[in-house]
């Protein structure tokens, strides 16, 4: 039997790279084109970002079993992204908000109130000024005057360069993955049950949702939230 | 195709067989309009997605042409594989015995396929795959053989 080989005639043939490479492609236009029309047509929720998400809360905790939350601190710089039932402005410096294919000069009032309705996008910011906004809006209006079409839809809205505020309103709402800073003031967790004041202590909230209002150099956070790290001279924690 | 004095033709594969993702493009694109039309929230990861399909679809088949070109010239026919890395075969054109075509049906539909070129040294095909009009390119193939071999029988 020596120098016999068996061959198994119905050994299958070894599938090429061409055909893996076919599959990959098949595989990734089905999951996006079914990603995109689940999320967009059935409400679906999207992914989780980076800080700061459109959806999605870690799993194994709903909005139900959040904690109340509340808290005035010191602005961290923060990047916000996802969609806003109302954001409310109030600023004026050397810039441009730029909406639709007209573009509005901020820079004629020192104080401009401007309101964004229904937004959906990006908003990062420091203590002193907004440093970017970039997404979509239904309806925006500048010292009370409608300046988008009067149309069903939503026109880009974008600015030009970083715009000093006074106030920032963020309403309906804020949902943040992580807020991690170095703070001062104070936290209320629980209706009242656990008061946590802050000196300069690196604060971490985990999953917030909520309202977020930012005046004066404070932020004030209102909503609930999953968990609150402290780590200070002493390390609190509360959670669910 | 392209033609130099009509004594050299320079051929790539046909874009004709990346169709089907052209067509993924084009419905993801018409289901991404649909749903801005019907002014339904677009979800920003999704939106990323099919951007990045989109442009990676269009580079990746256009750097997948670039990658293979054939060439009939006066004296050979050369075929050229690969993008960083290049093989380029030169086959003298008297020792080509003859070429066929081989179209399916769709390939036929839409006027594209492949040149089988054989050999007389040995028992091997130059395969010239899914290029644009291949009855136009055996039959310049074949004219440029039948020049050779007629220049290069009367040497004795």
């Amino acid at each position: 039997m020596n120098g016999m080989e068996i061959v198994d005639k119905h050994q299958k043939k070894p599938r090429s790279r061409k055909f893996y490479f076919k599959l990959l492609l098949f595989l990734s236009f089905f999951g996006i084109f079914f990603f995109f029309v689940y999320t967009s047509f059935f409400g679906g929720t999207g992914l989780t970002g980076s800080l700061v998400s459109t959806g999605g809360i870690i799993t194994g905790t709903t909005p139900e079993n959040l904690i109340n939350f509340s808290a005035e601190m010191t602005i961290p710089p923060m990047a916000l992204e996802g969609k806003f039932a109302k954001v409310e402005l109030s600023a004026g410096g050397n810039s441009f908000l730029q909406i639709g294919d007209q573009k509005s000069s901020l820079e004629n009032f020192r104080d401009n109130y401007i309101v964004l309705e229904n937004y959906e996008g990006e908003i990062s910011f420091d203590e002193k000024e907004i440093l970017n906004l970039d997404g979509r809006a239904s309806g925006v209006t500048i010292n009370g005057i409608f300046m988008t079409p009067n149309k069903k839809g939503t026109s880009r809205v974008s600015l030009q360069n970083p715009l000093p505020y006074f106030s920032l309103n963020i309403m309906d709402e804020v949902r943040a993955k992580k807020i991690s800073h170095k703070t001062s003031g104070f936290a209320n967790v629980g209706n009242g049950k656990n008061l946590i004041k802050l000196d300069n202590e690196q604060v971490s909230i985990t999953n917030f949702v909520g309202d977020m209002k930012l005046a004066k150099g404070k932020i004030i956070l209102l909503g609930k939230i999953q968990r609150i790290d402290v780590s200070g001279e002493q390390k609190v924690y509360v959670g669910v | 195709m392209e033609e130099d004095g009509a004594k050299t033709l320079k051929v790539r594969g046909s874009r004709k067989i990346y169709i089907p993702v052209y067509l993924m493009i084009i419905i993801l694109i018409l289901t991404l309009a649909s749903a801005k039309f019907m002014g339904k929230e677009v979800n920003n990861a999704a939106l990323r997605l099919i951007v990045g399909f989109v442009v990676a679809g269009f580079f990746i088949t256009e750097i997948h042409r670039f990658g293979s070109w054939y060439e009939v010239n006066t004296n050979s026919l050369v075929v050229s594989r690969g993008i960083l890395s290049r093989t380029t075969r030169r086959v003298d054109l008297v020792s080509v015995s003859d070429a066929d075509t081989r179209q399916r049906m769709w390939q036929r539909m839409l006027n594209y396929g492949d040149v089988r070129a054989r050999l007389f040294s040995k028992e091997t095909t130059v395969l010239i795959k899914n290029i644009n009009n291949p009855s136009r390119f055996v039959d310049f193939l074949e004219k440029n053989m039948n020049s050779k071999k007629e220049g290069s029988s009367g040497g004795f």
